[in-house]
Formats: C-alpha cells, sequence, structure tokens
C-alpha cells in the first residue's frame, strides 16, 4: 500500500507548482486562487511508493465552499499518512490560520514555507527554528517555482508519515475554551478517533452543523456540551464560532511577532501597487483592458498568426502534402475516389483546423503571460463591479477567462462559486466567450468574408463577453436566477515576470490537446463527412454520387430552411455547423471536405450572412465535451436541458438579428418579414431586460415579496 | 475496386476503428469528457484528475 501525503494550503500559494515540482506532472497552474478543484495524485519521483495528493486551496476548513467541503472530507474521512502544508511565507498571517486548523487534524505535519525568496528579497525575515518550535512541526523554506527546497520538504514529510502523535498542540486557546473543550472532548470520546478527538471538539464547539449531524451525539450529551459552549459565550461575550477565529488570529499575532521580521519601507509604493494604481483604475481599468485584448488578438490573428497560417495551409499542405500524396496514389492506382478520400476528406478536412495551431499558440503564450504575471487576477477585480449589476460577482468572471482556452475546464471552475443559482448563470453563459477551437473558424470567416479585418478577432472576444452579458441581463429578471449582490474578496497576487518553462507548458498543453483532437474528433469527422457527402442514393441505388445528392446534403437540407432567415440555409453550412457538436474545429474541417474547387465563398451570400453563420456557431451549445462536463456539473437533467436549449435559441436569435440588420444595411436583404421577426425580438430583449424583476426575490432562504 | 483502393480503405477504415476503440475506453474510464483525451491532465479541474467526481456530490 502507498504512503499518501497531502498538499494543503490557502488558494494561490503555489500547491500546484509544488506538485508539478515534486511529481513532474504537468498539472495547469494559474496565478489566481481556485484553480485547483478537484484533487489531484501524482508519484513522487523517485519513490515509488508514494503519492502525493494535490488538495484544492482553503482559506479554512470550514464547509462553506466546495473546495473547504473535498479538502476537509478528505483529510479527516480519508485520512492521508502525512500533510506538507505550503505556506504563502509573503502572508504568513492569513496562511497560519490554516495551519493551526490542519495541525488539530491530528496527523503528520509539515510545513513548507513557500515564495522565501520573495520575502528575502523584500528584505524580510523568518524565524525558522522559532516558527517549527511553536508549531511543534517541521518547517521549511522552499520556493516551488524555483524548485528550492521541495523534495526536502516532501522527503521531511515523507519521514513523519504513519508516525504517532506525542507532541503537544500549540496553545492556540484561552483557558475558558479549553475548559469547554476539555468537556466536549470527554463527551464525545467515544464517538471518534483519538487522534481526531481535538479537531471534532473544536468543529463541536463552532456548532458546525455537519460535524454534529456526523456525530448524532444524543439530546443528553448535546445539551451537556452546548451548556459548556453557552458559559463560554457569556464569559466570553461572544460567538462560539467568533471567539474561535478571534482567538486563533490572536495567537497568529503573537507568533508571527515573534518570529517574523519585516524590513521597513521608506513610504513609497511597491511595483505591484503602482502598476494596480493605472490597470485597476475606475476610469482606465476597462479601456486597458480593452487594448491589450485587441493588441493581443491582433498579432496572434491578424499579422504574425496570419503569415505562419498561410503557410500551412497554401503552402505545406496546399502546395506540397496534398498533392505529393495524390500523385503518389495516383502512381500506385488508387482510383479518383480514394484519392479524393485520403488528399480532399481526410487531409483537407485535418489541415484546415490544423492550419491555425500557430495563430492558437501565440494567442495562448499571450493569454498565460498575462494570467502568469498576476494581471488577469486584476481583470476579474475590475469587472467585479460591472458583474454585480448582472447578478454576478466578479468570481463569476473567472470560468470567462479560462473559457477563453477551453470550456471544459470553464464549466468546471465554476465550482468555486457558493450560490448555485449564479454558478448556475455563469455555466449556462460561459461558453459563449470564443474558446481556442473557435478560433480557426472566426479566422476562417474573418479572412475570407472580411478581408482578414485585423479587429474581427477580438471583436468576437468582446461580442462573447456582450452575449455574456445579454443573457445575465435577460436571466437575472427570473426568479430562478435572482439573487442578491454577493461580496467578492479576491487576493490579488503581486506582478511577477512569468517563469518560460510555465508558458511552454501552458501553451503545449494546448497545442497537444488541438494534435489530440485532430487525430481522433476531427479525423473521425472527416472520415464520416466525406461519406456521407460523397455517398447517397443514385439511379444505380446506394453508392458513390455527386455531392448534391449525397446523404449530407438529403440530411442538410432537410433542416437547412430553418436557417434561412439566418442568411445560411444551404445544406453545406447546416452540416459543418452540426459537425461543430462533436468539436468546434471540425466546422473548419467540415467546410474545408465540402468546400470542393468553389470554396467556402459559395457557401454564404454575402458577409452578412458568413458573419450571421460564425455568430450563430459561437454562441450555440458548446462542443460534446463541453455538453457532457455541463450536465456532469448541472447534476439535473432539467437544467441541462434548459441550459442546451437556452444557448442555441440565443443563438439562433442573435444571429438572426445580425444578418437581418446587417443584411439590410449591405443591401444583401430586403424589409419583409425576416426584418419584421428580427425587429419583434430585438423588442422582446429590450422588453425582457428593462422588466421589472420577477415577483420574488429568494436570498438565503428567505423569500422577499417586492410590493 | 483495385487492390490500392482496399488497402488505402482498409488503412482508413482501421485507423478509425482503433479511434473509436481508444476514445471508448477513454470514456468507460473515465478519463475525459468526450474519450478524445484533448483535455487530459492539463486543465482545472480536469475531469482526468485521478479522484474526478468528489467535488460534485450536493
Amino acid at each position: 500500500m502507498s504512503i499518501k501525503i497531502a498538499l494543503a494550503g490557502n488558494p494561490n500559494s503555489g500547491k500546484t507548482t509544488l506538485f508539478n515540482e515534486l511529481t513532474g506532472s504537468a498539472q495547469y497552474v494559474g496565478n489566481w486562487p481556485g484553480v485547483t478543484v478537484e484533487k489531484k495524485e501524482g508519484r513522487l519521483k523517485g519513490h515509488s511508493g508514494v503519492d502525493i495528493q494535490d488538495l484544492p486551496g482553503i482559506y479554512s476548513l470550514s464547509p462553506y465552499t466546495q473546495e473547504e467541503v473535498v479538502t476537509r472530507e478528505y483529510l479527516v474521512g480519508e485520512r492521508p499518512d502525512a500533510i506538507l502544508n505550503i505556506v504563502d511565507a509573503t502572508n504568513i498571517e492569513r496562511n497560519l490560520y490554516l495551519t493551526t486548523q490542519l495541525l488539530e487534524l491530528g496527523l503528520p505535519t509539515v510545513i513548507g514555507l513557500n515564495m522565501i525568496d520573495l520575502v528575502r528579497k523584500n528584505g524580510d525575515s523568518i524565524d525558522i527554528e522559532g516558527l517549527s518550535r511553536r508549531l511543534g512541526c517541521p518547517v521549511l523554506e522552499i520556493s516551488a517555482l524555483k524548485g528550492e527546497g521541495c523534495m526536502e520538504a516532501a522527503e521531511a514529510a515523507l519521514s513523519l508519515a504513519g508516525t504517532g502523535l506525542d507532541k503537544e498542540l500549540p496553545h492556540v486557546f484561552n483557558g475558558s475554551v479549553e475548559h469547554a473543550l476539555a468537556h466536549i472532548e470527554e463527551s464525545v470520546s467515544g464517538l471518534v478517533d483519538r487522534d481526531l478527538l481535538r479537531w471534532y471538539a473544536i468543529k463541536v464547539f463552532e456548532r458546525d452543523k455537519k460535524v454534529l449531524e456526523h456525530l448524532a451525539p444524543g439530546a443528553e450529551v448535546t445539551a451537556h456540551m452546548e451548556e459548556h459552549i453557552r458559559d463560554c459565550e457569556k464569559e466570553m461575550d461572544d460567538e462560539a464560532e467568533s471567539i474561535i477565529t478571534d482567538q486563533r488570529y490572536r495567537y497568529i499575532t503573537s507568533l508571527v511577532s515573534e518570529t517574523v521580521v519585516r524590513k521597513v519601507h521608506k513610504g513609497g509604493l511597491s511595483l505591484s501597487d503602482r502598476i494596480d494604481r493605472v490597470v485597476t483604475n475606475k476610469y482606465l481599468a476597462i479601456p486597458v483592458f480593452a487594448a491589450i485584448m485587441f493588441l493581443i488578438y491582433y498579432i496572434s490573428v491578424t499579422s504574425l498568426g496570419t503569415v505562419t497560417t498561410d503557410f500551412i495551409n497554401d503552402t505545406l499542405f496546399g502546395k506540397w502534402i496534398q498533392p505529393g500524396v495524390a500523385s503518389g496514389l495516383t502512381a500506385l492506382g488508387a482510383s479518383r475516389p480514394v484519392i479524393s478520400l485520403v488528399v480532399d476528406g481526410i487531409l483537407g478536412g485535418v489541415a484546415a483546423p490544423l492550419s491555425f495551431i500557430p495563430q492558437m499558440a501565440i494567442l495562448f503564450l499571450f493569454l498565460s503571460f498575462l494570467e502568469d504575471c498576476g494581471y488577469m487576477s486584476r481583470v476579474a477585480f475590475i469587472m467585479d463591479r460591472a458583474f454585480r449589476k448582472l447578478g454576478l460577482s466578479g468570481k463569476s468572471f473567472i470560468p470567462l477567462l479560462i473559457s477563453s482556452g477551453c470550456g471544459v475546464p470553464g464549466i468546471m471552475s465554476t465550482r468555486t462559486i457558493e450560490n448555485e443559482k449564479n454558478r448556475r448563470m455563469t455555466m449556462i453563459t460561459t461558453t459563449m466567450i470564443p474558446c481556442g477551437a473557435k478560433l480557426p473558424v472566426i479566422a476562417l470567416i474573418g479572412g475570407v468574408f472580411m478581408g482578414g479585418a485585423w479587429w474581427m478577432a477580438p471583436a468576437m472576444y468582446f461580442m462573447g463577453i456582450g452575449a455574456v452579458v445579454l443573457s445575465c441581463l435577460i436571466l437575472k429578471k427570473f426568479s430562478m436566477f435572482a439573487v442578491d449582490d454577493t461580496p467578492f474578496v479576491m487576493e490579488l497576487p503581486n506582478y511577477h515576470l512569468p517563469v518560460a518553462k510555465n508558458l511552454a507548458m501552458h501553451v503545449w498543453e494546448r497545442v497537444r490537446g488541438f494534435l489530440i483532437k485532430a487525430g481522433t474528433v476531427i479525423f473521425l469527422c472527416c472520415a464520416v463527412m466525406w461519406f456521407l457527402s460523397n455517398f447517397g442514393f443514385g439511379a444505380d441505388g446506394f453508392g458513390l454520387v455527386g455531392t448534391e445528392q449525397s446523404l449530407l446534403s438529403v440530411i442538410g437540407g432537410f433542416i437547412a430552411p430553418l436557417f434561412i432567415p439566418l442568411g445560411f440555409g444551404n445544406w453545406q453550412s447546416v452540416a459543418a455547423s452540426i459537425s461543430g457538436f462533436a468539436a468546434k474545429e471540425s466546422i473548419v474541417s467540415t467546410i474545408g471536405v465540402l468546400a470542393g474547387a468553389g470554396g467556402i465563398r459559395t457557401f454564404f451570400t454575402g458577409s452578412a450572412a458568413a458573419m450571421a453563420f460564425l455568430i450563430f456557431n459561437l454562441l450555440d451549445s458548446p462542443c460534446i465535451a463541453a455538453i457532457t462536463t455541463l450536465a456532469r456539473e448541472m447534476n439535473d437533467r432539467r437544467w441541462t436541458a434548459f441550459a442546451l436549449a437556452y444557448q442555441n435559441i440565443f443563438a439562433y436569435v442573435i444571429s438572426l438579428m445580425v444578418y437581418q440588420f446587417a443584411g439590410l444595411l449591405t443591401g444583401a436583404v430586403s424589409f419583409g418579414p425576416g426584418t419584421i421577426t428580427a425587429l419583434g425580438l430585438l423588442a422582446l430583449i429590450v422588453f425582457l431586460i428593462f422588466r421589472r424583476e420577477g415577483g420574488k426575490v429568494v436570498t438565503g432562504g428567505l423569500k422577499y415579496e417586492h410590493n | 475496386m483495385n487492390i490500392t483502393d482496399m488497402i488505402v480503405v482498409s488503412i482508413v477504415g482501421l485507423a478509425a476503428a482503433l479511434v473509436l476503440w481508444r476514445m471508448y475506453r477513454n470514456k468507460k474510464a473515465g478519463r475525459s469528457s468526450c474519450g478524445c483525451g484533448s483535455c487530459s491532465g492539463s486543465c482545472a479541474g480536469c475531469p482526468m484528475s485521478s479522484l474526478r467526481g468528489t467535488a460534485n456530490k450536493k
């Protein structure tokens, strides 16, 4: 049986960086709190029988958020052999709050003082021996980012694993509390393990509902314990939970004053503060964010990206690989349909999205840089004010940021949102942000129909944010989503230059994912699409037919009329959109398979129709992977069905309006039933935004009736 | 259909079957949402993490 060492600590304290260092894994590391929402397991390098568990970051062991529940259930229920507590040494007071709780779990614990290099850089010093003596456990200095002291800390935890707990716990509480705790310990001693007695006693003192439900101590014992808790509350003139919190912080304050020496800074602001004065400024924050995003998309999609994409598409595949394979197969005597299957169907289909890899890689390099240096945390903070007006908090913006990479982790990261209504609304809307897979579609339509306009890609990003805003404005008026403003407290990490290895890892993971998709889902999609677009029922029965008689033409043609008001009521566009449910890149690959000699221009009557097609595919239901995740996270079939229905109807309505209004302006559409419908829908949206809220607003279990 | 055609079509068919089989196995083992495995190991809260699902007990 393997030895389990759990990494526990505050959010953004560097647990996942340490986990990667110890296990050689490549787990996603983000410079904002809440990156890890589930446990991850890896093998300690050089130790075959030792597993490292990366737990979600938490501030306490109270069951207020899902991360706290996951971590607490694991530490109390499954019991690792040792805990390696990661403490952010630059924020030692706040981090030690969790440490005092972890020590009460009765598990061998080692403290890793992370970011010690920054402490030294600031001119501060920490008395490691003193800290270790007061806390009663080994304390080691580490820098997870630089890989310093990491293995030593893990080995220290390993040496303690499974050992008994003879050491005295730190004296955190005063005599009155200890008196009450002693009575509680006596009362529940037969109900819990000896090692956990202290932790349970404190939780009972705090009247932790989950613990009391779990222990079910009986009426008489409960009354006895309650009597002692009330006596203590009376004496301390405070509530039990507050007494515990207050005394923990008093203890930490005394501990820090004895062991930490901070350099006195002569006035002035730190570099982070100076940057924040500009990027989080009330008036400048949003324009700065918009300018940064425009610049990033411009460089990655339009300028630098286009050169590399054109090379891969036109030269590598268009001039070398596809003609080469075609001539090879011809020389071997393959027939035209088989050559078409390989060259047009598979190579053409797979090449179409693959050619956008350089654009995606450059985009993710920039996004990773912004995230790692600490700017993205500021963006969540900046957006909080705007989002609260929409019924969401800045916490909801983090899933949106993550979704710009991939919708799957974006949906999963909503777990950090405590309010269930907020969380559902975020899950429904988060995939409206263009993910990496949608980038090829944007680049393709922008390149062909907008003349490669530099503003297309960033405009689609902001259109995604606009769609989220619009959806939230509409949805929050319904009682099933209406929530009170919730305060958003977020730690802003100091700015730092990202480590090149981390950036490279982020970019590689995205590219790798894209390549895997190309070799699996997209490859299958291409083969299926080629078959469906070349086979059908002709005059001689089922067999090879022209594309206009193909199965795909029949299936697409059946659904296509629905999309006539959107300007792309032809079977090719519908087939491409349907293939997008397998993977969004497949839209481009299907276009590649179906385009043939006429090219994509034959699919659309003009730029208005192409834009409507693009917007529909950006806003509709995400790919099957994200839908599966959505269903799992919603944990309710009706909510999943509602989310999918909403996304598709919303996408349809917006695309219809885009085509009708843009078409009217460009002359592609004449005023008629379609335009009247679009005007009606616009009026309905305006009504839904500005109407009075539904009769009831439910807050924290209390219902308030509007007069 | 000549012998070259049969070989090429068989290779494509075999590759497709292999991909489907791998996706089925990935999906069955819960290693990724759709089975393709492109999101494995790299994402925040990735469904491929070994102890998945524990945070979803509501």
